[in-house]
Formats: structure tokens, C-alpha cells, sequence
């Protein structure tokens, strides 16, 4: 199972190059208008700070994913974004091999001040945190919720190209319960987003 | 007495031609119960007189008494002397004083009674002792003059005697050591002296310990003492007093499995090295008989419950006549003899197939009937356990008739019949074999030869350790067993694997369940399935190519670790 999401992700990524070709194009011609929103192809660090994660998994890992947010009035928009985590481990005594997936699922609203070339934002969210993980003792696959809240800017280079940067920093809290022991999912995410102006 | 020594130096010249008198008697014929623990007494007219106890549950009964003419004779019908149904199983006894008396003790659950029977009108019973200890193994021995002498032993591993002398009754006096393990009393008077002898476990084994005292009123028992130390356990005493007032006692004794008849008798100031007067086997309940002191032991032969028979040996004029077989006492638990008060006939009682038996020996003219040879073959001699083995006993003959019946005692339990026939040992040890043919004319022939049964040995210090083993999600408990090579098995076969075993603690050991296997280079195995609340005793077993396999035996070097003390939790 693990293996067949792994080569689903990495479709997602050639689907996602092409996209970025194709808005490229699209926002190039539609600079004439006012923006109306934003897609966004991320890549990360995801650091969870469950101390249990550290045992098993050693540490956190690059997070990549994508997003879409809407322009509802201005300085604020809506903004959905889906990720994905994978990190593979040992178990504490045998050793034997532990994967690990993780996929939020993030829904929330930014307000954001435009400043010369910076736009810097701030906003909060709520999250699905779908997670997956095998090994000998046991499989599980299960989500749970939780929020989060995050600051970062864009860059935007110039008022001619429609392509901007995005420096984030997001901390999320997503708790779950599993055979009686409470896991906490969230923790720092810090990255790089390609964002694309429509 | 001149005229005596004539008439037992009759009875000694003509002794190798006695037989036994020919079918074996059912005198206890109760079909409803099972029919235990005979004892037998003949009273001065020479009438034969048993009693038994009829077992309704393990711990239920009652006794019965039967008598008959002396010639065997017309038996009466059974008459039951108790009537509580509380009697226990092992616990009746009887004796005749000078005059004919009957004197018949037994125990409860909850006290031990006397019943006399004088002139053939049986008294109402007596009791002799009660409270809230369960009393067993009841003997009673009366002089000539009727005074009683009885002991008995207690669930607390006490024994107590209590005396009648002079018609008046003493109190109950315990004469063992304290609170220590003791039973199986019997108890014997002589002219001017009573002597009571038991088992009992003062560190060490078991031995056989006596005590003595004056018959007359109130007289003291002696401090105990060993009746002879070996160094083994000694158990199930038999004693009589002879026309010397010197003491004669049989008990069964342990030698690293199987058990034999020693006999010991008084010898200026102490008891004599103790004589074995039975085969090297599995022996229970000895009995003891004197007249004109001559000593009859019979024993039984074989396992509990279905033993292979009752067996005798006879001292006259300090030589023993050897070991012989009472006929057709197969299957046999409990044996007794008693015998004439001329000393012509001795007379064996024995329980088997919930009835009892009776069957006489009679001084009678020469029998032209020559006992048949048993004679063996077996293979292998020696081999690892389950050993199968092989048993041929086509050389046996008989050179005046037939032979009727061959029987097996294995000696490790286990008995079967037939001329040839196969049997497993299912366990290791020096093992008798003995085999029995029984002639056309009921007479035997014994042959005994030996088989060793080996063993492989478990590994060495086995021990486990638990750790536990995390993923993000998930905890499991892992167990890591332990073990070392065992150079015990470099001699008998080569290990090729391990066979790990386990079971919760406090569970039996047959609750032992295989876990896995290693090669015999391994010596540590992981479990995997183990529960958090659950603490666990784990053993090892070598296994040889040929599929032999270690018995699992606890507290052995080498064996088990069956508690928490090596017990670690490591994360």
C-alpha cells in the first residue's frame, strides 16, 4: 500500500510541474487583472515534536505539497493546502523497519499587508491530519484534527512576472489517541513556497 | 518344648513341598463397592478372621468383617462393624487376645473406634480418640491376656498410642517428634513388651523410627530411635514381637526409584543391619507375621492398583525360604498374612478388582509339580527414552506342563502380558524387568534383567529478559530467552536444535507450550507474543537428529528459572 502511495506521489509531482508550466503561462496573460488568487507549490521542513516520533523516526523531514487560496476582499484571502510526510524508521528494540505517512490537510484565512516587494501575512487554520503507519507489531491508518497558525511573506519581484516566493513558518497543534497513548501529529513546518498569481 | 522343636523341625523339613491349596477366594463379594486395605488375623481354635474396608468415595467407607473355618472354608457372609460411612481407607486393623477375643480397630474422619467381638457377640464400638484431625493408619495389638495396645497416626503427621491394660484405659500419648512428618505406625506386644515403630522425616529421608515400653499400666514409651539408618528413605513398617520379646520389623525403601523389603530384627542391644528380602522393585505395603517365631513378610509387587502380585518370603530357623508368589494375586494393592497357631498354614489376604482375596499355604504331601523357568530376551539394552522395546520370552519352559501365562512388569509402571510383546518407556532410569510365568499348575517362575533408559539434558541457565519495542503508534513486550550449551549431552548425542517452551507462572507444567526452535548453535530465542501483564517461565529442550528430546524438569541445574528474579524491563 505504502509503495503504491509513494508512486502516487510522485505522479502528483509530475502533474504538478506541468501545472506550473501551463499558470505560468496563464497568469502571464491575465496580469492585467486584478489578482484574484493563488496557487502554491511548496516544499518544507516538518518537524513533529512528539518525543515518541523522535525515538522511532530520529527526526522530522521534507514536507511538499500544494495550495490554492481565493482573494475574498482585500489583504484577505481563504487558502487550502494539502501536504505530504514521509518518513521511514526503526522500531526501539528490534529494529525492524516502521514507515510512517502523513497527509494535512490544511483549510484557513491569512490577512496579508502588501510592503514594497514584501506582502508579509499572518493566519490560522484548521487541520485533517490523515496518517498511516506499518510495521510488524501493527498497521494503522486513521486521521484526526487540528489547528494551526502561521506567519510568513511573499516576494514579489516584480509587478511584470506573476510568479512569487513564499517564506512560511506554520506550528500546528493535531493530537490524536491511539492503544491508550496520546500522540501529538503537529509541531513546525518552515518553507519555500512558488507561488503563482491569477 | 522338646515336642514342639520336633513338630516345627517337621514343618521346616517339609516346607519346600508346600503348596498353595488352589483357587483364590472372593470373601469380601461387593460388587457395589470397592473392597480395600484386608487385614488378617487366626485366632488360637485356628478360625481365619478379615477385615477390610468397603470404599465409597475417596474418603468414605465402612468395615466389614468375614471368617472362616480353618481349613479356608466357609466364609461367612460379610458383616459390617462400622456404621458411620466415614471410615477411611487405610485404617482398619485386627488382633485376637488368648481366649479368642476379636479386637477390631479403625478410624474416621474424626476419631478412631474399637469393637470387640466375645464368644461371636460383637460388642457396640469404642471410641478411642475424636477431635477435629483426620485419623489414619489405626493398628491394634492385644496380648494373650487381652490388654490393648493401639496406635495411630494424625493428618499432621503425628503418631499417638493408647493403651488398655488391666481393664483400664490410658490416655492417648503422642509418641513421634513434635510436629514432624510421621505415619504408617504399627504397633506389637510381646511377653513382657510393647514395641510401636513409624516413619518419620526429621531432615534428611524418611526412616524407620520405634519406640518401647513395659506392657503393665501406664508404663512410659522409651525416647524413639532409628530402627537402622541408610541413608535412603525408608517407609510403610511392618513390626511383630517374637516369644523372645525381641522385635521383628519390615519396611519398603527407596533405592533411586524402585523399592525393596528390608528386614531387621533386635540383636543384643539394637536392631540388625537391615536384610533385603524381596528383588530390587517397585514394592508397596509390607506385612509381617510371627509364630513360633518364625517370620512371614508378604509384600506387594508392582504399581499401586494393579500390581503384578503379592509376594512372600518366610524366615524359619534364621534362613529365608526366598521370595515366591501367592497365585493368582495379580492386580493386587494390599497385602496381609497371618498365620495357623500350629504354623501349617499360612494364610494371605490382598485386594484386587475392588474385592478380596483369600488363598492359603498348606504343609500338604510333596507336590510332583515343578515350577516353570521364566527366561528373556530384550532390545535394545540401552537407548534414549521414548525407547521402544522389544521383549521375547520364548526360552521360558516349564519341564513338567505348560506354561499358562506370561506377565510384564516393566518396571517403570508399566505391565502387559503375552510371550512376546513390545513396550515404550516413556521416562529414563534403570529399569527392572521382570517377568513372570505362570505354569499350568499355578506355580511361578521369575526372571529379572535390566534396562537404562537414557535422557538427553536440558541446556544450562536458562533466563529471559523483557523489552520492550515502540513505534509511533504501538508498544509490544519482547521477551529474550537465554540459554548455554549443556556438555552433559556430548557423551549420549549430538544436539542438533532447541525447543523453546513456555507457560504463565503458576500454570502446570504440562501447560508448557512450544514456541520455536533454534539451531543448536543458537542459544537465544526472542518471543514476540508476549502480554504486558502477563510474567512468564520459560524452559529449554535439546533435541537429537533423531527427534529425542530433553524432559523438561524443573528446579535441575540447567533447567528452568521460574520466578521473576532475572526478570528485566529495558526500553
Amino acid at each position: 500500500m505504502l509503495k503504491k502511495i509513494m508512486s502516487f506521489k510522485t505522479k502528483i509531482r509530475i502533474i504538478i510541474f506541468g501545472l506550473t508550466i501551463l499558470i505560468s503561462v496563464f497568469s502571464s496573460a491575465s496580469l492585467a487583472f486584478e489578482r484574484q488568487g493563488t496557487l502554491e507549490l511548496s516544499i518544507g521542513g516538518y518537524s513533529i515534536s512528539e518525543p515518541r516520533f523522535q525515538e522511532v523516526y530520529q527526526r522530522g523531514g521534507m514536507i511538499e505539497g500544494i495550495g490554492l487560496s481565493v482573494f475574498i476582499i482585500h489583504d484577505i484571502d481563504f487558502f487550502f493546502e494539502m501536504k505530504g510526510f514521509y518518513k521511514s524508521g526503526e522500531l526501539t528494540y528490534t529494529k525492524e523497519k516502521t514507515h510512517f505517512l502523513l497527509v494535512p490537510i490544511s483549510l484557513g484565512v491569512r490577512y496579508s499587508r502588501p510592503f514594497k516587494m514584501f506582502c508579509p501575512y499572518a493566519g490560522l487554520g484548521i487541520d485533517y491530519y490523515f496518517y498511516m503507519e506499518t510495521n510488524s507489531i501493527q498497521s494503522i491508518v486513521n486521521y484526526t484534527k487540528g489547528f494551526h497558525i502561521r506567519i510568513g511573506s511573499y516576494v514579489q519581484f516584480s509587478d511584470q512576472v506573476p510568479v512569487w516566493l513564499n517564506f512560511r513558518i506554520k506550528y500546528t497543534r493535531a493530537k490524536t489517541e491511539e492503544n491508550d497513548l496520546e500522540i501529538q501529529l503537529g509541531g513546525f513546518e518552515y518553507g519555500l513556497g512558488l507561488v503563482f498569481v491569477f | 518344648m522338646t515336642k514342639i522343636r520336633i513338630i516345627l523341625l517337621a514343618v521346616f523339613l517339609t516346607w519346600p513341598f508346600c503348596i498353595f491349596c488352589g483357587e483364590k477366594i472372593n470373601i469380601s463379594n461387593s460388587p457395589g463397592w470397592e473392597s480395600i486395605s484386608p487385614r488378617i488375623t487366626v485366632d488360637p481354635d485356628g478360625y481365619i478372621h478379615v477385615v477390610w474396608v468397603d470404599k465409597y468415595s475417596a474418603e468414605r467407607g465402612d468395615v466389614f468383617y468375614s471368617s472362616a473355618n480353618p481349613d479356608g472354608t466357609g466364609w461367612s457372609e460379610p458383616l459390617k462393624l462400622s456404621s458411620s460411612g466415614r471410615v477411611h481407607k487405610s485404617s482398619c486393623s485386627i488382633d485376637v487376645d488368648g481366649s479368642g477375643r476379636l479386637y477390631v480397630l479403625w478410624s474416621t474422619s474424626s476419631s478412631v473406634r474399637l469393637r470387640i467381638c466375645t464368644n461371636g457377640k460383637w460388642g457396640s464400638s469404642i471410641q478411642l480418640a475424636s477431635g477435629s484431625n483426620k485419623y489414619w493408619h489405626t493398628k491394634i495389638a492385644v496380648s494373650s491376656g487381652g490388654n490393648i495396645y493401639t496406635v495411630w497416626s494424625t493428618q499432621y503427621g503425628r503418631v499417638y498410642s493408647k493403651s488398655k491394660v488391666n481393664g483400664v484405659w490410658e490416655s492417648a500419648e503422642k509418641i513421634s517428634y513434635g510436629s514432624k512428618r510421621s505415619g504408617s505406625p504399627d504397633i506389637a506386644v510381646g511377653n513382657n513388651v510393647v514395641y510401636a515403630c513409624w516413619h518419620e522425616k526429621v531432615g534428611g529421608p524418611y526412616r524407620i523410627m520405634y519406640s518401647r515400653r513395659n506392657p503393665g499400666l501406664n508404663a512410659s514409651w522409651s525416647s524413639r530411635k532409628k530402627v537402622y539408618e541408610l541413608g535412603t528413605d525408608q517407609s510403610s513398617p511392618a513390626l511383630e514381637v517374637d516369644s523372645y520379646n525381641d522385635p521383628h520389623v519390615v519396611w519398603t525403601t527407596y533405592r533411586g526409584g524402585p523399592k525393596e523389603v528390608r528386614y531387621s530384627s533386635w540383636k543384643g542391644e539394637k536392631f540388625s543391619y537391615p536384610k533385603s528380602i524381596s528383588r530390587i522393585k517397585s514394592i508397596h505395603y509390607p506385612s509381617l507375621c510371627e509364630r513360633n517365631d518364625n517370620i512371614f513378610v508378604c509384600w506387594q509387587m508392582g504399581p499401586t492398583g494393579n500390581g503384578v502380585g503379592i509376594y512372600y518370603n518366610i524366615l524359619q530357623y534364621g534362613e529365608w525360604s526366598g521370595e515366591s508368589a501367592v497365585p493368582q494375586s495379580g492386580g493386587s494393592t494390599v497385602g496381609d498374612v497371618a498365620v495357623s497357631p500350629d504354623g501349617e498354614g499360612v494364610y494371605f489376604v490382598w485386594n484386587a478388582k475392588d474385592d478380596i482375596y483369600f488363598n492359603s499355604l498348606q504343609g500338604a504331601s510333596p507336590s510332583t509339580n515343578i515350577p516353570p523357568v521364566a527366561r528373556f530376551s530384550f532390545s535394545p539394552h540401552i537407548g534414549l527414552f521414548p525407547l521402544k522395546v522389544s521383549f521375547d520370552a520364548s526360552a521360558s519352559y516349564d519341564s513338567d506342563g505348560t506354561i499358562a501365562r506370561y506377565d510384564w512388569d516393566f518396571g517403570d509402571g508399566g505391565v502387559g502380558s503375552g510371550k512376546k510383546i513390545n513396550y515404550i518407556y516413556q521416562s529414563w532410569g534403570t529399569f527392572p524387568i521382570t517377568l513372570s510365568v505362570v505354569d499350568d499348575q499355578g506355580a511361578v517362575g521369575i526372571e529379572v534383567k535390566e534396562v537404562e533408559v537414557l535422557r538427553l539434558f536440558q541446556p544450562l541457565n536458562i533466563r529471559y529478559e523483557t523489552f520492550v519495542d515502540e513505534s509511533l503508534f504501538f508498544t509490544r513486550y519482547i521477551n529474550e530467552v537465554y540459554w548455554e550449551r549443556n556438555p552433559k549431552n556430548d557423551e549420549i548425542a549430538e544436539i542438533v536444535y532447541y525447543r523453546i517452551y513456555k507457560k504463565r507462572l503458576g500454570e502446570p507444567s504440562f501447560a508448557y507450550r512450544c514456541i520455536g526452535e533454534v539451531n543448536a548453535d543458537v542459544f537465544t530465542f526472542r518471543d514476540k507474543d508476549v502480554e504486558e501483564d502477563d510474567t512468564y517461565v520459560y524452559t529449554v529442550t535439546s533435541v537429537d537428529s533423531e527427534g529425542h528430546e530433553s524432559p523438561i524438569i524443573e528446579s535441575t541445574a540447567g533447567a528452568l528459572l521460574n520466578d521473576n528474579s532475572n526478570k528485566k524491563t529495558w526500553r
